[in-house]
Order: structure tokens, then sequence, then C-alpha cells
């Protein structure tokens, strides 16, 4: 890991400790240039829908805590308190994470989310493949990664080693992860990849544009969060799950695999050049996340409930200028 | 700082949209069981809907069903041949199970082109609605598609050929709840 150069790292704390400023989320230079073009081209499809305002846009407001009507407009500048950069799965992290020489103060400087134990599980309650306790699994092919929010994870280490972390960009450009909203989402071939279209003719057709969009939703709630909900991480699918023994659900009602839910269907229904085809399959994807959403506790008995999405940024940071 | 890294990683893990290339070949879902022998071979909107299932010394006998236009018969073939049993999951990490694996969204493009054609032709819903009902009531599977398949049976009640409210009372609260919300 790298240390801040001192002009870059009051570069990236200028504006950043104070009050978040809210920009418009930027594609990195080190983005493919044809998924940087359809990432901007799925934004400027978004600010084209229109929402009506019937129930499932009230649904999708309440849960997502958007003030006023759901509309393109609010739905991008959701998007955009959570996510600053979008970053290529190219970008090397061990290279590109510094650390910034100084005294950081974190809020619940204590307090971090309960860590998720994987349940044993039953060989018969689940796929063939379910990993077995102690044993993590590991993929025997190169993963592709689709879509990750590197932001919060980032912010929760530098939260664990009490360190103030950054991000150095493709333009060697520097960022201090002040807050997981000063959010980076990395993205990969795997967003693109034709047999995860809900259409496979394009990755331009709306349909896809949509399933992208629901994923971008889904990880920007990633940087929402406090405490013991910081990031709103991913709880183990309990025993007789489908996606039993990994973590693939949410224990609560409006976290990431809610908002993906919601705005597939919000979408789904603003889409009017989407097909009967690909409106079917946009909610079984649907159907597929909130399948993931667990109605109660570990103890089987408890409900889920909703979680603040209050979100932490560092108090304070003091330079420590003998570096 | 190598511990940073390594940590970082991890819990990368939880907050990651990843999956692997591979995809198991042997994939072996559900055939809801489908009369296609009785199918004439011209006809393809006169369905008669008859009693699917009848009980007989303990021992559930098909009888004759909703009769299927070929075209039906061979798309919902298809379609059940790409229906996901959660036990075919190609599932080898976090990673993969963190997003709608590619089974269902094959899946997916296969009911959608159910449901098309339906659309085109809303005559053979009672024979397609043994078909859902089958998927529905059908634990193996996802429970994404049986809700999905539930949900396509809720929108036409007036549709549905005999026996079919009866499979449906073996669906689960957790189905018609997500079922509900489509």
């Amino acid at each position: 890991m790298l240390r801040f150069e001192k002009k870059s790292l009051v570069a990236a704390l200028v504006g950043s400790i104070l009050p978040l400023s809210v920009m418009a989320m930027s594609v990195d230079s080190g983005v493919p240039a044809d998924q940087a073009r359809i990432i901007q081209q799925d934004q400027e499809y978004l600010r084209q829908l229109n929402f009506p305002n019937d129930s499932i846009s009230a649904e999708a407001r309440y849960l997502m805590g958007i003030q006023g009507q759901l509309s393109s407009k609010s739905l991008q500048a959701w998007l955009d308190e959570r996510v600053s950069v979008v970053v290529s799965e190219g970008l090397d992290l061990r290279k590109s994470i510094l650390v910034a020489p100084g005294t950081v103060t974190y809020p619940e400087a204590k307090i971090f989310p309960d860590r998720e134990v994987r349940v044993p599980v039953p060989a018969d309650s689940s796929p063939a493949s379910t990993p077995k306790p102690g044993n993590p699994v590991r993929t025997e092919s190169h993963p592709v990664i689709v879509m990750a929010n590197m932001g919060a994870a980032v912010y929760m280490m530098g939260k664990q080693s009490e360190q103030l972390l950054g991000l150095r960009l493709s333009d060697n450009s520097t960022m201090g992860i002040v807050s997981p909203h000063h959010g980076f989402i990395q993205i990969g071939e795997g967003l693109f990849m034709e047999r995860m279209r809900v259409n496979p003719e394009s990755a331009e057709m709306p349909a896809n544009r949509i399933a992208r969009l629901a994923v971008f939703f889904h990880e920007a709630r990633h940087s929402d969060g406090h405490g013991k909900s910081l990031s709103f991480g991913h709880a183990y699918c309990p025993a007789g799950h489908a996606y039993a023994g990994y973590p693939a659900c949410d224990r609560n009602l409006n976290g990431p695999y809610t908002v993906g839910a919601k705005m597939l269907k919000a979408m789904g229904h603003a889409c009017t050049d989407c097909s009967v085809k690909e409106k079917t399959a946009l909610s079984l994807m649907q159907a597929d996340s909130m399948s993931r959403i667990l109605k109660f506790q570990k103890d089987g008995v408890t409900p889920v409930k909703m979680w603040s999405p209050k979100f932490e940024q560092i108090i304070s940071f003091k330079p420590d200028h003998k570096q | 700082m190598k511990k940073i890294i390594v940590g970082l990683l991890a819990i990368a893990g939880v907050a990651t949209f990843y999956f692997g290339y591979t995809k198991d070949p042997s994939i072996n879902p559900i055939a809801p069981e489908l009369k296609m022998e009785a199918a004439p071979t011209t006809q393809t909107n006169n369905v008669t809907p008859t009693p699917v299932i009848s009980e007989s010394n303990g021992e559930p006998k098909r009888e004759e069903g909703p009769k299927l236009s070929p075209e039906l018969g061979t798309l919902l073939e298809k379609v059940s041949k790409n229906l996901p049993e959660i036990k075919n999951l190609n599932i080898k990490s976090d990673e993969d199970a963190h997003q709608a694996p590619p089974e269902l969204m094959e899946a997916g493009k296969s009911l959608g082109e159910l449901a098309e054609y339906l659309e085109r032709r809303p005559e053979e819903f009672v024979s397609a609605s043994v078909f859902y009902a089958d998927c529905a009531s059908n634990r193996a599977l996802l429970p994404a598609v049986r809700a999905v398949c539930y949900h396509s049976l809720t929108e036409k009640k007036e549709a549905w050929a005999p026996g079919v409210k009866d499979k449906l009372a073996q669906v689960t609260p957790d189905i018609i709840e997500i079922a509900n919300d489509l």
C-alpha cells in the first residue's frame, strides 16, 4: 500500500471532510471505452424514464428513503450521493490503495457489523456445490467481476486499521475514502456478458440497461449504514434456502437486494419499449432478489426490520506533517 | 500492510457482485407432466380442459388434461428443460451466489417466451395453466421461478384448467408473498 504524497493528500481531503459534496458519478479513465460508453448511456437511459406516481413508485421511494416523487432525477441523485467514481476491474487495488499519514477519528469507532458465520448446511437442502462449514469456497475458474462497491470495503478497512485510506485513480489523481458515500464502484466484463443479459441481442437493449442499472442501485446501497449496519452487509443464507451457506441474503427489509428488486420493478413498469418477454425475465430477476430477503433474525422468531440508512463519515483527520 | 490487503479482499467478498465462467451442462430440470401425446396435429386453439389428476388406490393417476397445440407443447417442453432446480445450480463461490445465476437468466428468457406466446394466443392459457401450476408447486425449483409461475397464474384466474386450484394449495406462503409483489 502506498502513502499519499503531500500534494495529493491535500487534494484528496479538500471538500471531503467538510460536508460531502454531491457530484455526478464519474467514470475513471481506466475503464475500457466500450464499457464506459455503455455505463454512460445507461445513466442517460435512467434520465429518460418516466415513473408514474403509483404504488410501485411509492414503495420504492419509501424503502430507498427518497423524498418527494420517484423520478429519474431523484434516482440519479440517489446514485450520485452514494457513488463518486466507477473504476475498472483492471485497477490493481494492491497498488492503488493509499494510506494518509496522520490521525483519523472515525464515528462509532469500535462498532462494526456483526461478523457473519457460515452456517452448517445439510447436504440435501441446497445447491450441489453448497460450501461446507470451515471450508471456504474457492472458484475453480477465474471469476469475472460484475460489480463491487469497493468504496465501502476500503472505508471499513480504514476504520478497522484506524487509518485514513484513499485511492489513486488511473489519471494519477487521488481520493480520500472519508465516507462510504465517497464510494467507488468497480465494474468488470461480467456486467456486459451476453449470457447475463435479459435480451442477448445487444447490450444496449433497454431491458439490459435496466438490469445493469438495478445492479448499480444494489451496489450503491452498500454505501449506506453506520456502526452495526455499516455497508448494509449481506447475511449467510440459512439451511433450506436456495443459496444456503452463501453470503447472498439480507437480514433487513431495505438492503441491497430489496433496493435492487424494487428498482427492477419500478424501471420494468416504466419501460415502454420492453417486450413482454423481457418484462417477464426482469420479473424473474426481481423475484430472485426478493427471495434473498430473510424475514426473521437468526433465532427464527424475531422479524427483521428496516435498517437506518444514515451513513458514516470520519469526524476528523490531522495530517502527520513529519511524513 | 499485507494484513490490510487480506482483510480488504475478505470484506470485498461480502460486498461484491461476481460470477464464474463455468456452467454445469448437466442441468436436469423438472418437466411438468404434459399431455403431449393427446395433442391434435392441426388444431391450435380449440383446447378442451378436463380434470388433470385423480386419486386411484392412493396412487396419483393422470387423466386426460387440457389438450395442447403442437406449438405450445413444443414450447412448454423447451421451457421445462430450462427451469433450474436448486440442486443443479452451478455455484462455485460466494461471488457466484451473489447475483441471479446464469441458469435463472436462461429460465427468464424461456418463461418470457412462453408469456409472449400466451399473449398472442390467450385462448391457450388454459393449457399452459397446468404447466404453471406444476412449476409453482414444485419445491425442487428455484423459489424465484416458482413465484413467477404462480404470478402468471394469478393474473388469469378465469382461465385455469380443472385441478390447478388444488395444485396451488401446495404452494408455500413465501412463494405467494414474492409472487404477489411482482
